[in-house]
């Protein structure tokens, strides 16, 4: 039976593969099937593991005449923990991807791939032949490098896939060399026993090279290995799989990469049978350790970070294999694993931890440094040598000082890292300390122990020719002398020698391009003269010219408040089709979608005949008069004709492909990646252990100080240029002004040159743009200054390109499409191609509606069918509202996903539903309680002037959850001190990796047991009841005065319209609860600046129900009853729970309506949960958990579908299901005669809903260009925002996964349609004379609709300001189907 | 006109929407000048009809003085960087003499 187990274990991966390559299963099948399989083969290695343990290895072998192996599985105590792992992590890996990879287009080539790679991997480990062994080597290879190219189409990731291949092939080559040696010389080696087969192949020799065969295999297997861990020299390709999908990322650096230990552990006898391969395999080794370590501290992205650890984490193992210490590698190859995994599947989590840490509470005072450091070494030196002691592991001399030097290295920087920001006081400090050293090592020596007593059975005992222990211990002398020569070196020359260091490991870190990429021979190299013009006297028209440049871009803010903006925000003054065209030419974007896809929605019904007539008309009203042609029998007026060329006129080539010639090649590309490099190196808010020297000085001279020593700039630049660079000016503007004088470009093409290059960096261009114009005065980040950007960008390019002119951006060529596409209408309406009159006549109409009037035209017809059917469900008598006084008002934030909630809510009783802008009037920052940081809580156009602290009600509660959250913070502290040093994090992977990995397992296998168990387990100090200190009178430094608060809740009322008041009013804002995102903000409140609205509900609650406030009300006009009691909550997006917040304040008088209102909001909420969870992928059932589940990619659909914005008193939509599209802003015409509250809602919320709505437009349009790209390539970087792999581009917009499951898009881009309901003459003069209002509404940026009262019929505004009464494109009203849904 | 015991100086005045007031912010950062005054949600009539003045809830939709005053020897090169922005953009600038009372201040 066991040895049936054994054979599936490696075997039951395969045929899962297998099936699903022959099968071609359809949907969540082939996941499905994977993951099944999977799981088997786990359960089978862990029956297998428990046999061997109880008993003796286990072989199923097909075996020769000799009883040696011919082919088969063994089980022996190192395969078993080996198959563990593997089939492990391939459990959990492709459990993960199960949801992760949900509508991948090549979801059912990764599950194969997958599968197949932990058969070939778990083979590797119960191999009981070389031969065999060797073969899955090569299959793991191959599908590995299969898996790194997962992205089809993304040159990134082709080129990672090319280069993990080619390495990988190097390792393949020696090793199947090295199994043909050896089976020339002794047949089949026998796994079983390599023991014997060492001895064997040592009495034969290498015909030719004269030497003896083992020693020949034994120098191939350490090459193999060498390059199957990314060692030295053959490491680069694993750095460049950091564009490779998260799950590939945990297979590759949590199994594949550990197959060159594994090798060398299985065949340790033949290793060590050479000399020259164990000390081979220790100079790889060591060399990899301390530089891939030392790159890993200066990476600011996280991917990237972990990569390069992995080579380090490599090289100390293959230290430990080629010491003779098995057992310790063996540790260390399951321990990284694990932890690796668990750390590349948790990478979506590094903002919000980001975030979490910058809130954290002041540490208190730290241990003096002096007693830290004594207690530090002294504490875990003594632990140690109590473990030794007690446990008394057996250990070579080598494995001895190996694990006490590293060991002893994380307890101490852990221990220092905890004794930093303890939350006791210094005894206590000590105590915990030394209990956690204590703890730590003996689980660690413990640990080792256990494993090297079940495994030693199956070890060669010593290594014959290991490297001795006194050559491990003079290198591991020479590397600290090394490190303290360059780390402690004093004064200037040390701070030179550490910043060409820091140069030095940041440039070679960097994958490199082909050298004929980068180097142009026509490029005249001549060095030019610096102009020495003076500064500012100079160069004030250049920093104009940077500013007129960066209309290209949108501010860019950091992810951890996500905030949805216009992506040509600059352009806003242009109109939509100006802008458009801006775009297409310098961000080289797509500004629509493309004619298949709107033929596409014609097809759907989503766009009619009649659309496209109607907006052919309102795009060229010109063509309506225009004659009509006969083309054979018929006789169509122009406009047919264009209708038709819009259904079946080719498409346009280049309009599919300007957003992919963007990338460009050769020196521009490489200089961009430089440029981005730089800039993640340097905004780097995340803390790095090795910052960027002198960055203080900001992102130039930082450049500056560093450009000198950089590899990769010398080898795209050569000498000349790197000469060139050393005599710039020292200010940015002056350097840019010679920088652009050298590409030879003339004052006058300035603007349009500065575009290109912004264009080409538009990531971290829109992130300094953002620094520049939006950052509150007080953000603490180093400044990315946008002049100093170009400057750099402008100042590489023109280095490299010295001399040549700028690139010129292509000019899309119009020339045979016309033909063919007059073609297509001639013979769409039945005519001849021979028709000369005909053709002419048709070409003469389609010459006068080039390619981007197509796209409008499509664009228009689309939006005019949205706004007929959402026209056609308001094409009713306002009712109005009932007179009686409601017992419940609620308002919610004017989000569309609140529609749905009132829609429910409305349903289970008389609700008063109010849609208001989500920080509920009160523009501040917020405090978290515990937190040393405030964040603002309101739209990002207003500054907020007050801050609002969340103060604790109870002492001891307050300090004792302060306690707890200062702990969590020590406890990183402490792990990361071990983690972010160059000799902490090695055995920091092994002792963590037992910890995440089953965590890991669990948060993917049974999340929502997980959430349960740590509900469970939450410290007493977190139901901490808190209160907002919003009064500055009763709480000084915080809050506002009276008056302020009296001011704000008149604005409340007023724009609210409340002309009267429930006894309970709800202000219910909304967050998004939903973990392992970086794009976790997106989904909270817009209002709020990208921040759950909680809060701001509470502080507005506690103004309106502040008596001294009512008071000042009283005398502007406003009286508030004194039965009306505000309570506040918020709702939570993914799961629709609505939580009544400082629920103990509601007095009795008010508890009954508080209760009934939480049992309404709690069905309502079922409901609307119910209703999402028919447009979600995945199980139904599971809809509310999504937020908890750390591979979902999708915890809720956003603000994706919104497409309007309805202002007027919710009468009008009320009943009606706006499929949570519909932004919904109360207001009551008649409460404000003078329109100050609908200018402010048209010049505040509106503009926000526009941002919203315009993120989404470009997003779904280009997802290149304005969207984020795929989730699962994402790069958190510098705790700002996330790159697409490796060394890409900041990424800007939304991620595809927010806006679609594969091919199917959730979103339809349409430009907002905003509906008012108001006197026209009010809007119109409110338009008038607010600039924000004529560029949007001018502009036709968004398209307005309004009627002055509640009985008349809706016009429509035209870009003229005339009002045309609205009619339906198609005459048949009835036909409009009443749904709004997306189709 | 002389003052007694004052200093002539040069005032610049720049009337520019909300949302352009830091570029002109950072013209006078790299000019190297000392100091300005920002007066926002300043209302008015001109070339583009009517401006409203300070809104509830968005405070870069509306215009922007911005007063600053400088040694006349900064002013060319200011004056240029400003010509040429107001080239692309809409808005005034002003450039008046004044007298000051310490011109340390200012330099």
């Amino acid at each position: 039976m066991t040895k049936l187990l054994l054979i599936a274990a490696p075997t039951l991966p395969a045929l899962a593969a297998l099936a699903i390559l022959v099968a071609r299963p359809l949907g969540e099948r082939p996941a499905r099937w994977a993951v099944r399989t999977t799981t088997a083969s786990f359960a089978a290695a862990l029956v297998v593991a428990v046999a061997v343990g109880v008993g003796d290895p286990i072989s199923a072998v097909v075996e020769q005449r000799d009883h040696s192996a011919l082919f088969g599985f063994y089980a022996s105590q190192v395969s078993v923990v080996l198959g563990l792992l593997t089939t492990g992590v391939g459990l959990v890996v492709q459990s993960f991807a199960r949801r992760a990879l949900r509508g991948d287009p090549r979801e059912r080539r990764f599950f194969v791939l997958a599968s197949l790679l932990t058969a070939a991997t778990t083979t590797v480990a119960f191999a009981a032949t070389l031969g065999l062994l060797c073969l899955s080597w090569v299959v793991a290879g191959m599908s590995i490098a299969a898996l790194v190219g997962h992205r089809a189409g993304w040159e990134p990731a082709q080129r990672a896939a090319r280069r993990t291949r080619d390495n990988l092939r190097t390792g393949d080559a020696a090793l199947l060399i090295g199994v043909v040696i050896a089976a020339r010389a002794v047949g089949e080696i026998d796994l079983r026993s390599p023991g014997a087969a060492a001895a064997q192949l040592a009495t034969k020799s290498v015909p030719v090279l004269g030497v003896s065969a083992a020693s020949v295999v034994a120098v191939l297997l350490v090459l193999a290995a060498i390059s199957r861990s990314a060692l030295v020299p053959l490491h680069a390709w694993l750095p460049a799989t950091v564009g490779a999908p998260t799950p590939v990322s945990a297979l590759l650096h949590a199994g594949v990469v550990n197959g060159g230990g594994v090798l060398l552990v299985r065949l340790a006898p033949v290793m060590g049978f050479s000399p020259l391969a164990t000390h081979l395999a220790f100079a790889a080794g060591a060399v990899t350790a301390c530089y891939a370590t030392a790159v890993m501290l200066v990476r600011s992205d996280i991917k990237g970070s972990l990569a390069w650890s992995t080579a380090g984490q490599m090289g100390f193992m293959t230290v430990q294999v080629a010491v003779g210490a098995l057992p310790a590698a063996l540790l260390h190859i399951v321990g990284h694993g694990m932890y690796k995994a668990s750390l590349f599947l948790g990478s979506g989590g590094a903002i919000t931890a980001h975030l979490q840490h910058r809130h954290r509470p002041d540490p208190p005072r730290a241990v003096p440094r002096g007693p830290r450091l004594v207690i530090a070494l002294v504490v875990p030196a003594a632990a140690l040598g109590a473990a030794y002691a007690v446990i008394d592991p057996h250990l070579t001399a080598s494995a001895r000082l190996l694990v006490t030097v590293f060991a002893l290295a994380t307890a101490a920087r852990a221990t220092d890292g905890w004794l930093r920001s303890a939350p006791f006081p210094p005894a206590g400090a000590i105590a915990t300390a030394t209990l956690g050293a204590v703890a730590g090592i003996f689980a660690y020596i413990g640990g080792l122990a256990a494993l090297e007593e079940f495994i030693t059975p199956a070890l060669p005992g010593e290594v014959d020719h290991a490297v001795s222990w006194v050559v491990l211990a003079a290198t591991l002398v020479a590397i600290a002398l090394a490190g303290i020569a360059v780390w402690f070196r004093p004064g200037e020359p040390g701070r030179r020698q550490r910043a060409l260091v820091y140069a030095l490991v940041l440039s070679t870190a960097a994958p490199t391009s082909r050298r004929s990429e980068t180097v142009d021979p026509t490029v005249d190299r001549t060095p030019r003269r610096h102009d020495d013009r003076p500064r500012i006297e100079g160069y004030a028209d250049i920093l104009v010219d940077v500013a007129q440049a960066a209309d290209v871009l949108a501010p860019l803010w950091p992810l951890t408040s996500f905030v949805a903006v216009n992506p040509l925000l600059g352009l806003q003054h242009l109109s939509f089709d100006e802008a458009t065209a801006a775009a297409r030419r310098w961000l080289g974007a797509r500004t629509h979608l493309s004619l298949a896809e709107f033929r596409a929605a014609h097809r759907r019904d989503d766009i009619t005949d009649g659309d496209l007539r109607r907006a052919i008309v309102e795009v060229d009203w010109e063509l309506a008069s225009q004659p009509s042609v006969q083309v054979g029998d018929r006789t169509v007026d122009a406009v047919e004709v264009v209708r038709l060329d819009l259904l079946v006129g080719p498409e346009d080539a280049d309009h599919e492909a300007t957003s992919r010639d963007r990338t460009g090649a050769g020196a521009a590309r490489v200089a961009d990646e430089l440029v981005a490099r730089w800039c993640a190196a340097y905004i780097d808010e995340r803390g790095v252990a090795w910052a960027m020297p002198q960055r203080d000085r900001g992102f130039f001279q930082a450049w500056r100080a560093l450009a000198p020593h950089d590899r990769r700039l010398r080898r795209l630049v050569g000498p000349v240029g790197m000469e060139w660079l050393s005599h710039l000016p020292d200010r940015p503007a002056a350097a840019l002004g010679v920088s652009l004088d050298a590409l030879g470009v003339a004052d006058s093409d300035r603007v349009d040159a500065l575009r290109e290059h912004l264009g080409r960096i538009p990531g971290w261009a829109g992130y300094a743009h953002w620094q520049d114009e939006w950052a509150p005065p007080d953000d603490h980040r180093h400044q990315l200054r946008l002049l100093d950007l170009v400057a750099v960008h402008v100042a590489a390019t023109a280095a490299a390109a010295h001399g040549a002119p700028a690139r010129q951006l292509a000019t899309p060529p119009n020339g045979e499409l016309l033909d063919a596409r007059t073609e297509a209408v001639v013979a769409a309406l039945g005519g001849s191609a021979d028709d000369p009159v005909a053709t002419s006549a048709v070409q003469e109409i389609l010459q006068q509606v080039p390619q981007p009037v197509r796209s409008s035209m499509w664009l228009a017809a689309h939006e005019g069918n949205f706004r007929d059917r959402l026209l056609g469900l308001l094409n009713r008598p306002d009712p109005g509202s009932s007179a009686d006084r409601p017992d419940v008002q609620a308002a919610f934030c004017i989000d569309a996903r609140s529609e749905g909630l009132r829609r429910h809510l409305e349903s289970f009783g008389p609700y008063d539903t109010i849609g208001f802008a989500g920080f509920f009037g009160v523009p501040m920052r917020w405090r978290p309680f515990g937190s040393n940081a405030s964040h603002p809580c309101c739209p990002v156009l207003v500054t907020p002037n007050h801050e609002v602290t969340e103060l604790p009600l109870g002492a001891d509660e307050a300090a004792q959850a302060i306690a707890v959250r200062r702990a969590a913070g020590a406890g990183h502290d402490a792990f990361h001190a071990a983690k972010d040093s160059l000799v902490g994090p090695f055995a920091l992977a092994e002792a963590a990796g037992y910890l995440l990995g089953p965590v890991s397992a669990a948060r993917t296998l049974a999340p929502s047991l997980v959430h349960r168990t740590a509900e469970l387990l939450r410290p007493r100090g977190s139901s901490l009841r808190t209160r907002p200190a919003v009064a500055s009178e009763r709480d000084p430094g915080s809050g506002l005065a009276l008056e302020e608060r009296a001011f704000f809740a008149e604005a409340i009322v007023k724009t609210m319209g409340l002309t009267r008041f429930a006894r309970l009013l709800v202000l219910c804002g909304h967050g998004s609860q939903n973990i392992n995102n970086p794009h976790s903000s997106s989904y909270d409140c817009g209002a709020c600046g990208g921040a759950p609205g909680g809060p701001s509900a509470r502080v507005a609650a506690a103004i309106l129900n502040d008596p001294a406030v009512r008071a000042e009300l009283v005398d502007r006009g406003i009286t508030v009853p004194d039965d009306t009691y505000v309570v506040a909550a918020q709702h939570d997006t993914v799961s629709d729970v609505v939580t009544v917040l400082d629920r103990e304040d509601v007095p009795d008088s008010h508890e009954r309506l508080v209760a009934a209102f939480e049992r309404d909001v709690a069905l309502a909420g079922a409901r609307l949960a119910q209703e999402r969870a028919q447009r979600l992928p995945g199980n139904p059932a599971k809809v509310r958990a999504r937020g908890r589940d750390w591979a979902q990619v999708r915890p809720e659909w956003g603000l994706a579908g919104n497409a309007a914005f309805v202002v007027g008193p919710r009468s009008i939509t009320a009943d009606l299901n706006l499929a949570c599209r519909v932004f919904l802003h109360n207001y009551d015409a008649d409460a404000d005669p003078d329109g100050l509250a609908l200018e402010t809602i048209l010049t505040a919320p509106l503009v926000v809903g526009q941002w919203i709505s315009a993120q989404y437009y470009f997003s779904t349009v280009d997802p290149d260009v304005f969207g984020a790209g795929d989730k699962m390539l994402h790069n958190p970087v510098g705790g700002i925002g996330v790159l697409l792999g490796e060394g890409s581009d900041l990424q800007v917009g939304l991620p595809i996964q927010a806006l679609a499951v594969g091919p199917e898009r959730m979103h339809e881009p349409l430009r907002l349609l905003a509906v008012v309901q108001a006197p026209i003459e009010c809007t119109e003069s409110i338009i008038q004379r607010n600039q924000v209002l004529q560029e949007l509404i001018g502009g036709q940026w968004i398209t307005m609709a309004g009627r002055s009262h509640g009985g008349d019929q809706w016009s429509i505004r035209t870009p003229s300001g005339a009002w045309e009464a609205w009619s339906p494109a198609d005459a048949s009203i009835d036909r409009i189907e009443a749904s709004l849904e997306v189709r | 006109m002389t003052w007694e015991g004052l200093a002539p100086m040069a005032k610049i005045e720049v009337v520019v929407d909300g949302d352009r007031v830091p570029a002109i912010r950072e013209l006078f950062v790299e000019a190297g000048f000392t100091g300005y005054t920002g007066v926002s949600g300043v209302s008015g009539f001109g070339h583009h009809g009517p401006h409203q003045g300070r809104l509830l809830f968005n405070d870069r939709a509306s215009l922007t003085m911005l007063i600053t005053v400088v040694p006349e020897e900064k002013v060319p090169g200011l004056v240029a960087g400003l010509r040429r922005f107001f080239e692309g953009h809409r808005g005034v600038f002003f450039v008046t003499e004044t007298h000051v009372s310490r011109p340390d201040y200012f330099r």
